[in-house]
């Protein structure tokens, strides 16, 4: 484990001296990033002016949804989004095999190549953001249900993150689809809706957005204490087991693997 | 039929079999987009399921007919060739093929375009025939005029965000990153195209201003003009708004190109 955090570690330092050698390109991915934080807000102000209150949330849970999610997802698009996103093209031009001999697990290895700084700056403003709307819309808040929402990150990270492996394990078999981490990704953003649209909608349609829909609400809901104890568990354990079998999928997939000259 | 006719058609035949190979990359963009807007139906269901909607003139038939033809629409007349032509083309400097080839860079590009939004397009009527096979009904005019005029609407639509993104692309000669650009480019594509709700439900300064804005031409007038009953004179006036944008953008991109050329200096200089 320490081995694993000071291989992390250097990889933050690394990445954030790239970041700050080309500013430019580090600023830009700020200003993308504050943009995407700020579309979630008036997508959910938007949706709010029509109707006073959305499956019982009013406009204040709606943003409360949008802060957490910027946590949470921009997080994910912190450390390991853009490692992902550059998958296609190792294994499109057979370099996998150099990552494969480099004794760190390859996956996490991979996820963590490209750190996107730009991102944290989303990420820490979320958070700013996510204490106004609790402080602006008194919302009931102790340092449990804080705690909580914390714990219940790392299962929501671990949810996108397997998401992600899924994909990429894909691509061993069809480097040319590198568009579906697109659509993952926008899988992804469907999760700062609440998950209530499920019970108002058909099942066969709202069935395949309910994985991404837990990621932000859980935590959220375990926040604002309206979360049970039994919810909790069973988020854990589909974040649990998504992320074994990710895992196993993404050693079959390897077993498929047959580089550039083959 | 003329010399200059068939090689026009000889390139687009090129095209096609290029873009052909990849047939479920198509799917997959249709799919990437379907989700936003299936998520914000599925939203509007369940919101008018549960709630009362400030305005009357939402309706579950009314919003399912509105995103599910935004959406076929949407594959069929956006663009999305800005990409291309800013990291293929310029970033990494594949654009020197193209250029010493006898044939207009930007002409050939919208061939390559057509192709995929004909391939995308041709997905997405398949997914809505399916939808309609269910039993659903759309509210669509039975006016064969308005169907008329809402496909010429489309295919102006096209050129309009043809050369938005074009523009948009060849920027990257100068600025070589666009991420920040292209991702404010999407956000107010979302917006002002009405993705996240119909123009006309947009906060009233918005609305005005939303409805002349490049982003609505492709999707948003074609759509209003085959569901609502919208005057004859608020057709015209899309159609106004429709050339004045291609003629402005249509100028701009080539002076844009031709600026662009001189400036540019390739990845080895």
């Amino acid at each position: 484990m320490k081995h694993f955090l000071q291989i992390i570690r250097q990889l933050m330092a690394s990445y954030l001296e790239v970041a700050l050698t080309y500013r430019l390109d580090f600023f830009q991915s700020i200003f993308a990033s504050c943009l995407w934080s700020a579309f979630g807000f008036l997508s959910a102000y938007l949706v709010t002016s029509q109707t006073p209150s959305v499956l019982g949330l009013s406009r204040a849970d709606m943003l409360l949804l949008t802060s957490t999610y910027g946590i949470i997802v921009g997080t994910h698009h912190w450390f390991c989004t853009r490692g992902f996103q550059g998958f296609w093209e190792i294994i499109h031009k057979g370099e996998l095999e150099g990552f494969l001999l480099k004794p760190f697990d390859t996956i996490t290895f991979l996820s963590l190549r490209n750190i996107n700084w730009g991102n944290a700056v989303r990420a820490a403003g979320s958070v700013l953001t996510t204490i106004w709307v609790i402080q602006y819309y008194h919302f009931s808040v102790s340092w449990g249900s804080v705690l909580l929402f914390g714990l219940l990150s790392v299962p929501a990270f671990l949810t996108i993150y397997s998401l992600y492996t899924i994909c990429v394990t894909f691509l061993i078999w069809y480097p040319y689809l590198s568009n579906a981490l697109e659509l993952v990704n926008s899988g992804v953003g469907t999760a700062r809706y609440p998950i209530d649209i499920t019970r108002y909608t058909p099942r066969f349609l709202s069935m395949w957005f309910l994985p991404f829909m837990v990621i932000v609400n859980i935590p959220t809901q375990a926040l604002v204490h309206q979360l049970d104890w039994s919810t909790a568990a069973y988020f854990v354990l589909f974040s649990g087991g998504l992320w074994i079998f990710s895992r196993r999928f993404w050693l079959y997939g390897l077993r498929h693997y047959t580089g550039a000259s083959s | 039929m003329t010399l200059g006719l068939r090689r026009h058609l000889r390139v687009f035949q090129i095209r096609l079999i290029e873009v052909f190979q990849f047939r479920l990359r198509s799917l997959m963009w249709l799919f990437v987009g379907g989700i936003n807007t299936v998520i914000l139906l599925l939203f509007w269901w369940a919101t008018l399921s549960a709630g009362q909607p400030t305005n009357p003139a939402l309706t579950i038939p009314a919003i399912t007919t509105y995103y599910l033809l935004m959406t076929t629409l949407a594959t069929t007349t956006i663009c999305h060739i800005e990409e291309d032509i800013a990291y293929r083309d310029i970033y990494k400097g594949l654009i020197y093929g193209p250029l010493l080839r006898p044939y207009p860079y930007l002409l050939g590009k919208f061939q390559e375009e057509i192709v995929w939004r004909l391939l995308e397009g041709f997905w997405a009527i398949i997914i809505l025939a399916f939808i309609l096979l269910t039993g659903f009904q759309l509210q669509l005019t039975d006016s064969p005029t308005r169907w008329v005029l809402t496909i010429i609407s489309a295919l102006l639509g096209t050129l309009v965000s043809f050369f938005m993104k074009s523009i948009l692309g060849l920027l990257a000669i100068w600025l070589t990153n666009l991420r920040g650009i292209m991702d404010l480019e999407e956000i107010f594509h979302i917006v002002f195209a009405g993705f996240v709700i119909p123009l006309q439900l947009l906060p009233a300064p918005w609305q005005t201003l939303a409805q002349f804005t490049p982003w609505a031409a492709p999707v948003y007038y074609p759509v209003m003009i085959l569901t609502e009953p919208i005057s004859t004179a608020t057709i015209w006036l899309y159609f106004g708004c429709q050339l004045f944008w291609i003629l402005t953008l249509g100028v701009l991109a080539q002076v844009t190109f031709r600026r662009g050329l001189r400036a540019y200096t390739g990845v080895s200089q």
